[in-house]
């Protein structure tokens, strides 16, 4: 401070003019003064902030200088001071964030929108806020243009709540799908629920060539960069405090069109039993009706007595059970704080959140403890050093009993799972009831499973660990010039323990099965530990130098060049299983005899103890990268930036590693309405932008050397054994994705309608995909029961989209209105791969793993052609021209070409309406999302399924053929006395079950509501924000008439979620 | 100013980069992705190559045992097959694959890689005084393989060998390398043969003279490998003297009479502990040669005698079906098949050339060696050399050996040999309802027809049909 004055005493002496200033910061929206806004004057570097009632002093001022003027959300205020000032009243705007100045952050720089020529979609903090979830990657959905969303199809399974994510479309075959997430400046490899999203401040998603390509061999698909939050010079402490509390309703466990109602199942056993379709063994598990049945038929009860017993049954609906039993109301809760502040020479941001969810599947739940402390300091002039600390603690119970656990993946739906008094009932899982209730008089213990007490017992817990610190230097070599230097640590620890108590039937059944004749049991009594984890470290290191410079007013140059060291290492602990485990005193048996053959009951053949122990497994990643980038502006009306980057890394092979070629990009910039010849009244602002440029994709799974893989062991001998994986590649090396990216940001009629149209095409060549080689060579490609690799870097893809982004301002007054457009379009072909001319045609028609065809999408769904039901009800099939039913020759004469290409299973075009409608303080908002052009395969009823083991029905099972003339209203065909799967196939695979996947759907709400200033003043704090959410809300259109979401392929979809918060600012 | 900047700062930054980038950029790489993965140096790398399960597992016998007459299946479980290989395979239908991959071809090649990657790999660690044993024993393992696997092959995809005709009829690619860009064509069945028995020879010479555990060849397997080798041939002598050395060294023949016989699986787990077994190994498991539907032909159940504990401990009365099935699979489990070698198909093939050669009493000696310890005890009668006429000698240890091997793999191999003899010779049928489908003792048919992806990548000359 001492040397400020004096250097003011200096100036004063010098200039002459000094004079003192003082004044008030005012908000110009509500005329309210400002509390610790900041004032900078620039020549002279003084800076002050404003006192309780918004007043100011400045002791000094020289004549000419300028004054800046700061507060969190307003814009700044330049006032240049010419001639000697007496009291300033300043009104700062509020901070509009349709028209901020939008700055997009590559991990390795900071740069203005308007410099740069890639394509970048920035989520700024109220944006990303606007959605309430404990993740960070849900916020994205509906609000980046270019980004597909879809969460995986799980086919009658729990929905999964992982999304895959595609930015515009894919770049690989079998490589990575995922874009790379950068977190902080270098990439993130933990689990991403580890991130609290209170901490983020904004989110990047770099999307062409020129955006990417800083970032090499990793950026192929695509880079989301997330910026955490950082302190402020502010001096005053600021004090965040958010909380909500979101619902989930209960699933609809009616949603899956796979279970039949009770009655109709219960029948359908008759038809069962009269097809002998039951155990016969006298341990062999049946449904109670089958058993009824089996009673009736062995004269054990008589036909009344089985009727009334059967119609008994049918009052119980599982889905109606499990609803009450196994599933509840979910509740999260989410309590997040963050204090920031600091002076000229030091910033600080500390925060904590905590999260508390409990699943709707009652035994399910996940808690997270995150805390972080950034810190950054300028010790000297010219150095900045920051650090950071995340520490991130979770825990996720896994104890629940979905409806799918219970029996098999298909249980009969007239299962009961507690009585009229609440207790729980045992239900029929792995052996027959009549062959169970001997267990315990010949000595065994109680086998029955009742799943109401297996929840209140199961103790399945994953436990995870997560710290990042982050330490970086940035000197200022001389003006423009800086260095910097980053290192990163992370590690992440995983754990996951399950204990299968003694009563459980876990336990109970591995006792049972293994208990010999005499009476001894090899599995002995107590409980089953089974413990596994991983984990996951990595340092990674990055040295730069970068130059900002501008000269005669026009130039301008921002460029940078720096090399990176990577290394990630990712242990798997295998598991470990122990026996007779006793929690209280933590012993165990340690004597088991897990090499000799049991008869194991009921069925008596040999078996070993499952030892349940694996070894583990343990990678290494390391790159090594050299990287630079440039841009040049001149005037601001031209932009040229380019890039180039070569990365290394153990992943590839040798000669590449040595002979590889950098990835690079050109990128051009043209501000038109700068031009003094473009004169238009309504438009405000436009401009051209071109890039072109390659990114990589590493693709892991695959070796560049000759290896054998340990870790088998040989069935029969037992001897720890390995495998060929590779004969070897020397040639391996990443994808290339060659990106053009064509684009034309407008703003028009005052900045009330502005945006971008971008127009993209990503040839992706070098790709990874399997090699067509002569079997004889002994490399049959990977699976079924396959080792050898036999895929090498040769295949091409093109995609190619449009992402259109319009934001307009409807309505400007004391209301607003404002609406956002997302339009994305993109499609892909291959155009060379090498395909296996003897794939099996039903591959084609399957569910996954659809083989790729030269010329096709990867995502082509394929059918066969539908003909109607013939006047038996058995589909017909064209076998030479003629329609009939021989499904085996028209199975074994079906070509590629014969297969009609319905159209793309991922949806080419989708996009999304949000409307904004603002008034005084509240605020309320609505997206609508939507899809289209692409198809589905629904599941219809296949009778070889329905009479193999699994019984899997489906309620077009009550509309198929049942009379004559019933062709004419159905398509699902009649029951056959035989099954015959090629009939079945002859139905499920054809277009009578393709559908249009396009559909409309209210995918969100928001409702916030600020306090006026006036009380939140009076209560001492500086704003106070009541918000809430609702998500899930479902479709309001839809292509299809069934009432099928075609984006949920699961047993219910996800459920509504409401949720309400606070937001407190101190 | 500024172009001194640029001058000194970019160039002495790039310099700094290049420097610590180049010195430590090697060593820093030069590191596995992937700590299970392991680039082969050592013997023991080759040996856990040796080791794994797939040396001993998915043997190729797989066509052959479906379209051999040690079982049949009816129409609907025919219908009920998803497999079209199996279902084409079992009624010898003019294509069999319809577009599909040959397990068979692949899983003989794919054990085929191992041996010469082994080889090739063994080959390239130095011989030491206290290596050798080890090395030999890895060179003798690996060509024990690959001749094996040769000769099996041969039996599904080539013509039966006929010492006049060797040098014409067409053998398999001889793939004697792991390099996969080189070409092999097709030999000849003479020269095939010929790389079987030197591979088999070398296995002789180089493997150690006691068994470690099954699962690992040893000499007295490679003897037996290559009786089985000369006996398809039709050397008779060298069969005889290859059984008779395998016999020096394993001779224990399990005794029925010890065994639960009425069990459902009377034979330990994957022959732990069977003294008999002198190499383990086992076919695929295929739907159609389940044990729901291993049906058994009668007259084939029937020429076992009551006294024959065989009886008892390879059948099982299914009664849903009403019809016999096998249970006797030395693997103990009905999941897999056993196709290893034992002692006592050493001693079949040592009578059986001892009855071809005209030592009879050598053959009667074996015969009842054998008898004594498959039948109950009380009611083992030896056959006399008196009560069997000489001519008969042959067919008595045909029929032997036809009970003894069944479901071994072994059936499809005998069939092909016995019809070059016109009184041995037959023709197998399936009967659906009105549909027969016949298998001609001269038939082409008797020779599978390569895969087609094979035949697309690899440019073979394809097999009649």
């Amino acid at each position: 401070m001492k040397k400020y004055i004096l250097l003011f005493i200096g100036l004063c002496v010098t200039v002459q003019l000094c004079a003192q200033l003082s004044g008030r910061v005012y908000s110009d929206d509500t005329k309210e003064p400002l509390v610790g806004a900041t004032l900078n004057l620039i020549r002279t570097e003084f800076s002050t902030v404003t006192d309780g009632s918004g007043s100011f002093k400045i002791p000094f001022v020289t004549i000419p200088d300028t004054l800046l003027v700061h507060y969190t959300g307003y814009i700044v205020q330049i006032i240049p001071l010419d001639d000697t000032p007496t009291d300033l009243d300043i009104y700062l705007k509020t901070e509009n964030t349709v028209i901020d100045e939008v700055v997009v952050n590559t991990g390795y720089q900071s740069l203005p929108r308007e410099r740069a020529t890639g394509s970048f979609t920035k989520i700024d903090n109220d944006l990303f806020n606007r959605s309430v979830s404990m993740d960070l990657i849900s916020r994205l959905e509906g609000v980046t243009s270019g980004l597909s969303y879809e969460l995986p199809r799980t086919l009658g399974g729990v929905p999964s709540s992982t999304p895959n994510l595609r930015i515009r479309g894919l770049s690989t075959i079998r490589g990575e799908t995922e874009p790379l997430i950068v977190v902080d400046n270098f990439p993130y490899e933990g689990d991403l629920n580890n991130i609290n999203p209170n901490d983020v401040e904004s989110i990047t998603i770099l999307k062409d060539a020129a955006s990417a390509s800083i970032w090499g061999a990793r950026a192929g698909n695509g880079v989301i960069v997330i910026t955490t939050k950082g302190g402020t010079s502010s001096r005053r402490p600021t004090i965040n405090f958010n909380t909500n509390i979101s619902l989930t309703e209960r699933p609809d466990l009616f949603y899956d069109r796979r279970f039949l109602p009770p009655s109709e199942a219960v029948e359908l056993e008759r038809e069962f039993f009269s097809r002998g379709l039951y155990g016969k063994e006298d341990w062999d598990a049946n449904t109670p009706a089958l058993e009824i049945l089996i009673a009736l038929d062995e004269g054990n009860i008589d036909a009344a007595t089985a009727n009334n017993m059967l119609d008994g049954l049918k009052r119980y609906d599982l889905r109606k059970e499990a609803g009450s039993h196994l599933y509840r109301q979910g509740l999260n809760q989410q309590y997040a704080i963050n204090i920031s502040g600091g002076s000229d020479n030091y910033q600080y941001y500390l925060s904590s959140g905590l999260d508390n969810n409990a699943s709707n599947l009652i035994g399910n739940g996940y808690e997270r403890i995150s805390l972080s402390a950034k810190n950054d300091l300028q010790p000297i002039k010219k150095l900045n050093i920051s650090t950071s600390i995340n520490f991130i603690k979770s825990k996720m119970m896994n104890n629940g009993i979905s409806i799918l656990n219970l029996a098999g993946t298909n249980p009969y739906i007239y299962m009961r799972l507690a009585d009229e008094n609440g207790d729980a009932l045992p239900i029929v899982k792995n052996n027959r009831f009549t062959y169970i209730d001997k267990a315990l008089e010949i000595g065994l213990l109680d086998w029955h499973y009742r799943p109401l007490e297996e929840l209140k017992m199961n103790d399945n817990i994953t436990k995870s660990q997560e710290i990042r610190v982050n330490t970086s230097a940035r000197y200022n070599l001389r003006q423009g010039f800086n260095a910097e230097v980053h290192y990163q640590y992370q590690s992440i620890g995983n754990s996951t323990r399950v204990h299968h108590v003694t009563e459980s039937y876990f336990t109970r059944n591995e006792i049972n099965r293994f208990t010999q004749a005499d009476g001894s049991r090899p599995v002995p009594l107590g409980g089953v530990l089974d413990r596994s984890g991983n984990t996951f470290t990595s340092h990674y290191g990055r040295a730069q130098i970068d130059y900002n410079g501008a000269w005669e007013g026009r130039h301008e140059i921002n460029a940078l060049a720096g090399f990176e060291l990577r290394h990630e290492q990712n242990i798997s602990d295998g598991s470990s299983r122990i026996f007779g485990y006793d929690d209280q005193v933590l012993t165990y048996i340690s004597d088991m005899n897990f090499n000799s053959n049991f008869p194991i009951r009921p069925r008596l053949i040999s078996s070993r103890i499952p030892n349940g122990t694996s070894p583990g497994r343990q990678f290494v990643d390391r790159f090594v990268s050299y990287y630079a980038n440039f841009a040049y502006s001149w005037d601001t009306k031209y932009t040229l930036s380019g890039s180039v980057r070569w990365d290394a890394s153990n992943i590839f092979g040798v000669d590449f590693n040595n002979k590889g070629v950098p990835l690079w990009s050109l990128g051009g910039a043209w501000s038109i309405s700068e031009e003094p010849f473009f004169i238009s009244n309504w438009v405000d602002h436009a401009k051209l932008r071109v890039t072109y440029g390659s990114n990589g994709n590493a693709v892991r799974s695959i070796s560049a050397l000759p290896f054998i893989s340990y870790g088998f062991t040989n069935s029969i001998s037992r001897l720890p054994s390995a495998r060929i994986g590779s004969v070897g590649n020397p040639d391996l090396s990443w994808e290339q994705v060659n990106t053009v990216n064509l684009a034309i940001d407008f703003s028009i009629l005052n900045r009330r309608v502005f945006g971008s149209l971008e127009l993209y095409n990503k040839q992706s060549k070098n790709l990874i995909g399997e090699d067509l080689i002569d079997p004889t060579t002994g490399i049959i490609g990977l699976g079924n029961g396959y080792n050898i690799d036999n895929q090498w870097n040769y295949a091409d893809l093109r995609a190619h989209g449009i992402d259109v982004d319009v934001s307009t301002l409807n309505i400007d007054k004391a209301a607003k209105w404002e609406t956002n457009m997302l339009f994305s379009y993109v499609t892909n072909k291959v155009t060379n791969y090498f395909a296996e001319p003897n794939t099996p045609i039903i591959r084609f028609l399957g569910d996954s793993s659809i083989p790729v065809v030269e010329g096709n999408s990867i995502d082509q769904l394929y059918a066969i052609p539908w003909h109607g039901l013939d006047g038996g009800g058995s589909p017909l099939v064209s076998v030479d021209g003629e329609l009939g039913n021989d499904y085996n020759s028209y199975f074994s004469n079906l070509r590629r070409e014969d297969l009609l290409r319905v159209g793309t299973s991922m949806p080419p075009y989708f996009g999304s309406i949000r409307n904004t409608f603002t008034w005084r303080s509240i605020s309320a908002s609505f997206n609508l999302m939507w899809k289209g052009g692409h198809w589905f395969r629904r599941e219809s009823i296949v009778y070889n399924w329905l009479f193999g083991p699994s019984r899997l029905t489906h309620v077009d099972y009550l509309t198929r053929w049942q009379n004559p003339g019933d062709e004419l209203v159905t398509s699902v065909p009649s029951m056959p006395e035989r099954t015959d799967l090629r009939r079945d196939q002859a139905y499920m695979f054809s277009e009578a079950l393709v559908e249009r996947g396009d559909h409309i759907r209210l995918q969100d709400v928001n409702i916030s509501y600020q306090l006026p200033q006036k009380i939140t003043r009076n209560i001492g704090v500086s704003q106070v924000r009541l918000y809430g959410y609702a998500r899930n809300l479902g479709i309001i259109w839809k292509h299809t008439d069934l009432d099928i979401d075609p984006d949920v392929r699961a047993l219910y979809p996800q459920p509504l979620q409401i949720a309400f918060g606070l937001q407190i600012q101190l | 100013m500024r172009n001194f900047s640029i001058k000194i700062y970019i160039p002495l930054t790039l310099a700094v980069f290049m420097v610590l980038g180049n010195a430590c950029m090697k060593d820093f790489l030069d590191i596995k992705r992937e700590k299970t993965q392991v680039v082969p140096v050592y013997l023991r790398d080759y040996q856990a190559l040796l080791d794994d399960g797939l040396m001993n597992l998915y043997y190729p016998y797989l066509l052959g045992e479906i379209g051999s007459d040690d079982y049949f299946i009816t129409e609907e479980q025919w219908r009920g097959l998803s497999n079209p290989v199996h279902q084409n395979a079992y009624v010898w239908a003019d294509d069999v694959y319809q577009g599909e991959r040959g397990e068979d071809w692949n899983r003989g090649y794919e054990k085929i890689l191992y041996s010469n990657f082994v080889l090739e790999g063994v080959n390239s660690v130095k011989e030491t005084s206290t290596n050798k044993q080890l090395r030999d024993e890895l060179m003798g393992a690996a060509h024990f393989y690959r001749g094996t696997q040769f000769f099996l092959l041969t039996q599904l995809f080539c013509k039966q060998y006929d010492k006049a005709t060797a040098n014409e009829d067409l053998g398999l690619p001889l793939r004697t390398s792991s390099n996969i860009n080189l070409s092999y064509q097709r030999s000849t069945l003479g020269e095939t043969y010929r790389q079987i028995v030197a591979d088999l020879d070398k296995a002789t010479v180089l493997l150690p003279n006691h068994m470690s555990v099954n699962t690992r060849p040893w000499r007295a397997a490679a003897y037996a490998m290559l009786a089985n080798v000369y006996l398809q041939m039709g050397d008779y002598q060298s069969a005889h003297n290859k059984a008779d050395k395998s016999l020096n060294l394993a001779s224990y023949i399990l005794n029925y009479n010890d065994l639960d016989v009425g069990v459902n699986l009377p034979f330990p787990r994957n022959g732990e502990g069977n003294k008999e077994v002198i190499f383990y190994s086992q076919m695929d498991n295929a739907p159609i040669l389940n044990v729901t539907r291993l049906n058994i032909d009668s007259v084939l159940y029937d020429t076992f005698s009551n006294d024959d504990l065989r009886k008892q401990a390879f059948f099982r009365f299914n009664e849903n079906a009403g019809i016999n099935t096998f249970k006797g699979h030395y693997s103990g489990t009905t999941a897999f098949m056993f196709s290893g070698l034992t002692t006592a198909e050493m001693l079949l093939v040592r009578m059986e050339c001892s009855a071809r050669l005209g030592y009879v009493d050598n053959a009667i000696a074996d015969l009842n060696l054998l008898r004594f310890h498959r039948f109950a005890k009380d009611y083992f009668e030896p056959v006399s050399i008196d009560g069997i006429a000489e001519n008969e000698v042959l067919e008595t240890v045909l029929s032997e050996r036809r009970k003894e091997l069944i479901f071994r793999g072994r059936r499809w191999h005998d069939l092909k040999r016995l019809n070059q003899d016109p009184n041995q010779a037959q023709s197998l049928l399936r009967i659906f309802g009105s549909e027969v489908y016949t298998l001609t003792a001269n038939s082409p048919k008797w020779v599978w027809p390569i895969p087609p992806d094979v035949i697309t990548q690899g440019n073979y000359i394809q097999n009649e049909r």
